[in-house]
């Protein structure tokens, strides 16, 4: 966890590339896969252009968890570096009660949202590690 | 002529033993057909359930202010599984199956079928219109394509391409 109090604006290049990035999203019935839906927004379904994620050293998958009602949801890990590899840029966007809180830009079309996807992971909590 | 009799004779031999084959693989064929048909049924029947299933998410069921899908959706998502069984069934069979049924943050639903080196996923819209990614991986490169606002014919021949290349 980082101890920079929460509102404290931060150089955005204070983003590293192996830093991860925690999404919430449903997953799959079938197959426990990560949609590329994860990425698209309301009310148009178009791609996010503001795609809400968590840094994750400066918060906890059960906090990124937490703030999702249903309890049913999965965390999506993504790297900060292949996200910028992919084309998109992350920031920070600190909120008063989430100073974790990053989003990426960039994604425009339905194939942005399926890349994000295939580089999205599944955490898998320590309990259920085998 | 003799020969030529002889000619004659073994390509009747031939035509009668070309016929006979040719109704054992029609009767082959078609048992094969009924058998794809009855897995293609099995496949739809369960992404229709799975379907069924987003019918119960609320406002707001993935955290980040999502609409549950609208029923015109849901409607237009089973017109387009059931007609991808009608189409399709008899020749893909168990390979109908999608890959994955999700909702999508506007009210729509997203079904994607196939995976490396080709997948579609189709979009349907809250309105209940039409969208499709197909992405190949062939040559090791991925290659993206995308259109919206296209027919539901347009849609099965996309699927088909992908199932019946699987």
């Amino acid at each position: 966890m980082d101890s920079t109090p929460a509102h404290v604006p931060r150089d955005p290049d204070d983003l590293r590339d192996e830093d991860e990035l925690y999404r919430r999203f449903l997953p799959t019935k079938k197959k426990g896969r990560v949609p590329s839906t994860t990425y698209t927004t309301r009310p148009t379904g178009n791609p996010d252009p503001e795609i809400s994620v968590d840094l994750a050293r400066e918060t906890t998958p059960e906090k990124t968890l937490e703030a999702g009602k249903p309890t049913h949801f999965k965390l999506g890990i993504l790297r900060v570096g292949e996200v910028r590899e992919l084309g998109f840029t992350v920031r920070r966007d600190p909120k008063p009660d989430n100073p974790a809180h990053c989003v990426i830009e960039g994604a425009k079309t339905l194939d942005d949202c399926d890349r994000l996807a295939e580089i999205t992971s599944i955490y898998i909590p320590p309990s259920h590690q085998s | 002529m003799t020969s030529l009799k002889l000619s004659n004779s073994a390509s009747v031999v031939t035509s009668t033993h070309f016929l006979i084959g040719s109704q054992e693989l029609q009767e082959a064929l078609s048992h094969t057909a009924q058998q794809q048909a009855q897995a293609a049924e099995q496949a739809i029947h369960e992404a229709l359930s799975e379907l069924e299933e987003l019918r119960h998410l609320e406002v707001d069921w993935d955290s980040y202010g999502g609409n549950p899908p609208t029923a015109q959706a849901l409607i237009a998502g089973e017109v387009l599984l059931k007609s991808v069984q009608l189409a399709l069934g008899r020749y893909a069979g168990s390979r109908l199956a999608p890959e994955y049924i999700a909702p999508r943050a506007d009210g729509g639903i997203h079904i994607e079928w196939g995976h490396r080196p080709l997948k579609v996923s189709i979009q349907v819209t809250a309105s209940a219109g039409f969208a499709y990614l197909v992405v190949s991986w062939k040559n090791g490169i991925r290659d993206p394509r995308e259109k919206s606002d296209v027919s539901l014919d347009e849609v099965i021949q996309e699927i088909a391409r992908v199932v019946l290349e699987s």
